[in-house]
């Protein structure tokens, strides 16, 4: 008779093991939708973070060609001038914000030559943890006033604070 | 022996009972079941365009960046009055990004005379062409090394066109060989930011 009353639950336990089955495969899938969603999502923000980048060495660029107190140099021994800036959208929700190194070691004859490194930065999930996604380049801008070539040398250099080189990521 | 184990009715199911209780389950492992294939689908189908379009993005990426950087570009050619000609070949040259000598840290006591940023001996020459199913890069370094190596798979088509003196629309897709035939495309404007290289 006992071992009657204790058959009785069985479907109980049968319902629950069903139900237990069905969350663990509807978790499964929920899962897989979000890894897929979030590779998408890093995808778009690390393009985002070259965009940013690009804007970096443009900012770089305008201020070394229009203010000729820039960078602001004190000690003649120190080569580099970093600095950073903040980028919001017009809600002045903020976007992301892109790093700054000038570095002047060339920039004397004959190179004539100034480095700018940007990096832009976007909040974003890295390895489902809170962090950065950041993509880097790197520009080399001319600044020698007159042309290169010697033929050419009494001429405005037409590349006078254009990029002459530029390298992206991990090619630097 | 009059436990209370015996007092507990001990009646099991009925037939009708049984099979209501099969059909409710038979029902809803049905629909989950149903619910589940459909999502399965879609997952699969999700995955098979992240798979598809991974190879093309990378290439994009790749060629993109060194497009950018390029301080000659013969293939696509530019054209007086864009856009210019479709081209399934891509050839450029750019300065070597490990050429430790051009910029040396740190500088030589003894300067050299004058500095020409594009000088033929820091230039490497790049070609993306089309084999079947692939693009390979072909690569020529100024200390004569060669490279030809297959750079992207699962790619078969790849187009560039100047479409104005400093952008370059480009374009790569993948086909199917088996049916359903899906083709996949993925295309961006590549706008040049190296100066091009004076004749020194």
């Amino acid at each position: 008779m006992k071992t009657l009353s204790r058959r009785r639950g069985f479907l109980l336990i049968l319902a629950l093991f069903i139900v237990l089955l069905i969350t663990g495969f509807g978790l499964a899938f929920l899962n897989t939708g979000a890894l897929n969603y979030q590779g998408a999502v890093t995808a778009q923000l690390s393009q985002q973070a070259q965009i940013l980048a690009f804007a970096g060495l443009e900012d770089a660029r305008l201020k070394l060609e229009r203010d000729i107190n820039f960078p602001p140099m004190t000690d003649p021994e120190i080569k580099t001038f970093s600095y950073s800036e903040l980028v919001k959208a017009s809600d002045s929700q903020v976007i992301g914000n892109y790093d700054i190194t000038i570095d002047l070691t060339y920039s004397g004859t004959p190179y004539q030559v100034i480095t700018v490194s940007s990096t832009g930065r976007v909040p974003g999930l890295v390895n489902n943890v809170q962090g950065e996604i950041k993509r880097s380049l790197k520009a080399e801008f001319d600044i020698r006033p007159l042309d290169r070539r010697a033929a050419f040398s009494s001429d405005q250099n037409p590349n006078l604070y254009r990029i002459i080189n530029l390298s992206e990521d991990g090619n630097f | 022996m009059n436990t209370s184990a015996t007092n507990i009715p001990t009646r099991g199911l009925t037939l009708a009972e049984a099979l209501v209780s099969l059909a409710l389950v038979s029902l809803l492992l049905g629909i989950v079941a149903t619910l589940m294939s459909s999502y399965a689908q879609m997952i699969r189908k999700s995955n098979e365009s992240t798979t598809d379009v991974q190879p093309l993005q990378a290439a994009l990426d790749m060629i993109s960046a060194d497009l950018r950087a390029a301080v000659i570009i013969t293939s696509p050619a530019a054209s007086a009055s864009p856009p210019g000609l479709v081209s399934s070949d891509i050839n450029l040259i750019r300065i070597d990004p490990w050429a430790v000598d051009r910029l040396p840290d740190p500088i030589p006591s003894t300067l050299p005379a004058e500095f020409l940023p594009h000088k033929s001996t820091w230039q490497c020459h790049y070609r993306y062409y089309l084999k079947p199913n692939a693009i390979w890069q072909y690569s020529y370094f100024p200390d004569g090394s060669v490279s030809d190596y297959e750079a992207f798979t699962d790619i078969s088509g790849m187009s560039a066109q100047y479409i104005s003196g400093s952008a370059i629309s480009l374009q790569v897709s993948y086909q199917t060989v088996t049916t359903p035939i899906r083709v996949v495309s993925l295309s961006t404007i590549v706008r040049l930011q190296s100066q091009p290289v004076l004749v020194q």
